[in-house]
């Protein structure tokens, strides 16, 4: 018998939390990328003083490619460990892939905030406008969320799957960078704030609509 | 089925009211543009329709649209770039126009690695009509409006004006007998997918026959002859 | 003005040529299955 849809979504999340607060593989993945990338950027630009643009650019890409490597874990490693039949059994697709987006959501969010602190000390980024930068981070995590969450969960029972998910997911995903830096080197000090805001909102309703249906092409791909 | 009719439409004609010769390619490269899109917007709907009735056809549609989508849009990026050579003289200026439907194409490319990367045929025609429905969005923006978000060297004529009327008599007609022709191969590609089904199927069932086709992957339009 | 109607011409014959093999091909499975052919032309 069903359970209702939120104890379904409720026990696909707390699993994932779980596996990831015993192993860690997630968070440790994505965070060395992400402190890794920050360091290199940080030498490269050594004396350079970055602008707003290149800044968010550098910023977004690193998000960017952090989030390719750890989102799409969450289903590739349901088919690689070979649980991914008893997950069919136990729960309807569309509850476990809100339990997933959920969870990966919360990653990319953390590694957004690790990844920023580290990239404003690094890279001596002064933050011009904070609220911005807070909603255009938000923003960015929502579409990047979404959109990897949802190539990830194309490719999960693909040959190669690791290396098609990221072939499958930069296509969609870059047109998203354009939204994601013109938000945010808004907030790096960069003038025009409506549009920054704009901007935001526009990665914010980009990440509604992956999330929003998401779950029926994830239903259509994932079958008993 | 009397796509015979398109040999009459065949005159690029010789309007010389550009700067050079050579700009005439812009008669093939607004039609090769507005097809690609044509068809890069029939393709989510065959998708949606194979998802709906599982019928191998629509994926095979799908399929064809995608093939066709892309083919044009390569076609399309090649025309800008003679024409970018000419008019600008640089083949490619990173100009958004012209970086955003590379990357429609790449997305497109990326709908052949997904469905190469698949044995089963069921899985591998849900796959890809999810992925072709997912992309709807990004293409969506990536057409639509990143354009015009920034400024472009691309020029906007359909809504600035700026060409003359034997100019849209001639991209007229080269659009028609664009999309007949490829509303033909369109058809013929479905067939022959089709053909390759029925030869998979026969193939299972008689297994005698010495003429292995390759199963389920994407192919160039060609039907294998059989001697007996 | 040329090239294009030349690249257009062998396009055309190029497709009627697929056109044909394919109408070929769907009237032997058609036989094969014991209905009627598609075309109405003969097989070539």
């Amino acid at each position: 018998m069903p359970d209702s849809w939120s104890n379904e979504i409720g026990a696909v999340f707390r699993k994932e939390i779980q596996s990831e607060l015993r192993s860690k593989s997630g968070l440790i993945t994505s965070g060395l990328f992400g402190i890794v990338s920050v360091v290199a950027i940080a030498f490269a630009t050594w004396t350079v003083k970055l602008t707003p643009t290149v800044a968010a650019g550098l910023f977004w890409i690193t998000l960017l490619f952090s989030s390719m490597i750890s989102l799409p874990r969450a289903f590739t490693v349901e088919e690689e460990l070979g649980t991914g039949d008893l997950l069919r059994l136990m729960a309807r697709p569309h509850s476990v892939f809100w339990g997933k987006v959920l969870f990966n959501l919360i990653l990319v969010a953390v590694t957004a905030v690790v990844l920023g602190t580290l990239f404003l000390v690094l890279a001596q980024i002064h933050v011009a406008n904070v609220g911005v930068l807070i909603v255009s981070l938000l923003g960015s995590c929502f579409a990047l969320g979404g959109g990897v969450t949802l190539s990830g969960a194309l490719v999960a029972q693909a040959a190669n799957r690791n290396a098609l998910s990221a072939a499958i997911a930069l296509p969609l995903l870059v047109p998203l960078t354009a939204i994601g830096v013109s938000a945010l080197r808004v907030a790096f000090g960069d003038p025009g704030v409506a549009a920054g805001i704009q901007a935001a909102i526009g990665l914010v309703c980009y990440g509604v609509v992956s999330v929003a249906i998401g779950p029926y092409l994830f239903a259509a791909v994932w079958k008993t | 089925m009397g796509y015979g009719i398109d040999l009459a439409f065949r005159a690029p004609n010789a309007m010389v009211f550009e700067n050079k010769e050579l700009a005439r390619i812009i008669f093939f490269h607004l039609p090769c543009a507005w097809g690609s899109t044509l068809f890069l917007i029939l393709a989510p709907v065959f998708a949606l329709m194979y998802l709906r009735s599982k019928k191998r056809i629509w994926d095979l549609r799908a399929a064809a649209a995608m093939e066709i989508g892309l083919l044009l849009g390569v076609l399309t990026l090649i025309t800008g770039m003679i024409f970018s050579d000419v008019e600008w003289g640089a083949p490619w200026n990173w100009d958004p126009r012209q970086t955003s439907f590379l990357l429609v194409v790449l997305i497109t490319a990326a709908y052949f690695a997904l469905r190469a990367a698949f044995s089963d045929p069921e899985k591998q025609a849900s796959h890809s009509a999810a992925y072709v429905l997912a992309a709807i969005l990004p293409e969506l923006f990536l057409i639509a409006v990143f354009p015009r978000m920034l400024m472009s060297l691309h020029p906007d004529v359909v809504r600035q004006g700026g060409f003359d009327a034997t100019y849209w008599t001639v991209i007229a007609v080269v659009s028609v007998s664009l999309l007949l022709t490829s509303g033909w191969m369109f058809g013929l590609r479905v067939r022959a997918g089709l053909l390759e089904e029925a030869l998979e199927n026969s193939n299972a069932k008689l297994g005698s026959r010495d003429d292995p086709t390759p199963s389920g992957v994407v192919r160039p339009v060609s039907v294998p002859d059989e001697s007996r | 003005m040329i090239p294009p109607l030349l690249v257009w011409l062998g396009l055309f014959l190029y497709l009627m040529r697929v056109d044909s093999r394919v109408r070929a091909a769907e009237d032997r499975l058609r036989a094969l299955e014991g209905m009627p052919p598609v075309s109405p032309y003969p097989r070539s």
